[in-house]
């Protein structure tokens, strides 16, 4: 294949791709430019943000049966005594962990871990790419959740539901596309506002 | 484009880095004289009560930097050239185009060397075992891979596919590294599966696994995914004559998730591994260990 055909190749796959994720919830980026900004660096050359002038997400919301079959889905951390700078820290070595998932799987955790986390991966499906660009999206999003669950789990954090609505105002999505940095860095920015602040009032959903 | 052209340029390199099963070593290779003990290549053995996948990566060694680096080079004179081009390609658009009716594009930029990246440095020596091809199967199944000598760190339960694609779990979070010596066998025998303390340690797929494994035993049935027995060692009849030495396990440290894996950590050892809170700690002297920042492999959109 020339250079042409391969370029062809990679923008129907982008198209794909985009289009798939076009219905996924994502804050402002806008918004979220405007607030980003640099600050100094930690240790390792990380830009660590400043919580000053972050407005802390709202939290309240009235449960019902349908909010909370979604719990699985939609969450936040918080762990006692931790600052901002902790919490942004470790969320965002969570997030680098968890991110890039790029392929899919086809399998569950439960599966995976057979064997006692030796011999399980056996039961692991190796899609095609046209079952990834049917199912990828999906399946990336839940290896990104059980994946920062299980991060942030092991730092010690707990874990507590959220309605989709408010969820969406400080947290991301990705499948097949990631979003743009500023986006990621100023929700980052916000869980960690959030994982840092009052202990929540909500019940504890554990790990 | 030029950034989905990055982007597929990125998913072949990972495609191409798939670990090798060549080595693999049967039992009826050994048998019949057609693989022989070769004293300058180092040999990890694994068992256990069912089929088993993994993965394992050597830690670089100042030959494997060498390389590593020389192959940067190596890129960065053909990201020079392919610059060059660029830069005759947009001198002879630019005679040719006239700004009052578009803006000229950007002039090519030139390459640094600081900005040249391959392949991951940890991902030039890997080894993957199972769940295909074992050394020898009786009530046990084990797995035999003649391997480079030196530093080990087994990556997790992890099967790459030379399509790229991954089942199983990366132990990013914290694992176990050995030694290989040339010419001896280091018998891991069943100790990935059954010396860590699973239920001690729980992460969201061993979650699951026991609520499942409750519902079937409260049924009646066997519960599923427990490696049963004692840690056990010992290498089969057929390698009796073969040098070989107990793989003693240490605390290795967190790694980046090349492979976009689910990622969790190995449950802790008594007297090897441990963790306080996600920080590794080496229990053979009690001291933690600093993990280096985790990158993801993600490309970043600005």
């Amino acid at each position: 294949m020339d250079k042409q055909g391969v370029a062809a190749v990679a923008a129907l796959f982008c198209c794909v791709w985009s289009t798939s994720v076009s219905g996924q919830p994502a804050p402002s980026a806008t918004a979220a430019e405007n607030q980003a900004t640099a600050q100094p660096t930690s240790d390792e050359g990380e830009e660590i943000p400043s919580s000053a002038g972050l407005e802390m997400p709202k939290l309240d919301f009235g449960s019902t049966p349908e909010i909370e079959a979604d719990f699985d889905k939609y969450f936040y951390f918080h762990r006692d005594g931790t600052s901002f700078e902790e919490a942004y820290a470790d969320i965002r070595e969570c997030d680098a962990v968890a991110s890039g998932s790029s392929i899919y799987l086809g399998g569950d955790p439960g599966i995976m871990a057979g064997q006692y986390g030796i011999g399980g991966a056996i039961g692991g499906a190796i899609g095609s790419a046209i079952a990834d660009a049917i199912f990828g999206s999906a399946a990336r999003r839940a290896q990104r959740r059980t994946n920062l669950r299980n991060c942030m789990g092991f730092k010690q954090y707990k874990r507590y539901g959220l309605s989709r609505d408010l969820w969406t105002e400080f947290n991301f999505e990705e499948g097949m596309a990631r979003k743009r940095e500023p986006v990621r860095l100023h929700a980052i920015a916000l869980q960690a506002l959030v994982a840092s602040g009052p202990e929540p009032t909500t019940k504890e959903l554990g790990l | 484009m030029r950034g989905a052209l990055t982007v597929c340029a990125l998913g072949f390199a990972l495609c191409s880095a798939t670990p090798s099963y060549a080595k693999v070593v049967r039992e009826s290779d050994v048998t019949s004289g057609k693989v022989q003990l070769d004293p300058s290549m180092g040999y990890i053995f694994v068992s256990g009560s069912t089929r088993l996948t993994g993965l394992f990566l050597r830690v670089p060694d100042q030959g494997t930097r060498n390389a590593y680096e020389q192959d940067r080079l190596a890129a960065f004179a053909k990201a020079q050239k392919h610059y060059r081009a660029d830069l005759r390609e947009w001198r002879s658009h630019n005679n040719l185009l006239d700004p009052s009716l578009r803006p000229l594009p950007g002039m090519p930029e030139e390459p640094k060397l600081a900005d040249i990246t391959i392949d991951p440095i940890e991902l030039r020596d890997m080894e993957g075992f199972g769940p295909l091809y074992v050394f020898a199967k009786s009530e046990n199944f084990s797995y035999l891979n003649a391997v480079k000598p030196g530093t080990w760190i087994y990556y997790g339960p992890l099967m790459l596919a030379a399509n790229g694609a991954t089942a199983g779990e990366c132990f990013c979070l914290g694992t176990v590294r050995f030694e290989v010596k040339p010419g001896v066998v280091t018998d891991l025998g069943n100790s990935l599966s059954v010396a860590p303390q699973w239920d001690s340690d729980m992460d969201v797929g061993r979650l699951q696994l026991k609520e499942t494994n409750t519902k079937r035993v409260a049924e009646g049935k066997e519960p599923i995914g427990v490696d049963k027995g004692p840690l056990a060692y010992g290498l089969p009849a057929t390698l009796a004559s073969w040098p070989s030495v107990k793989a003693e396990l240490h605390a290795s440290p967190k790694m980046n998730n090349y492979f976009g894996a689910t990622v969790t950590r190995m449950a802790p050892i008594p007297g090897v591994l441990a963790y306080h809170r996600d920080v590794v700690v080496d229990e053979r002297t009690g001291q933690e260990i600093a993990s280096p920042t985790i990158i993801s492999r993600a490309k970043i959109k600005p």
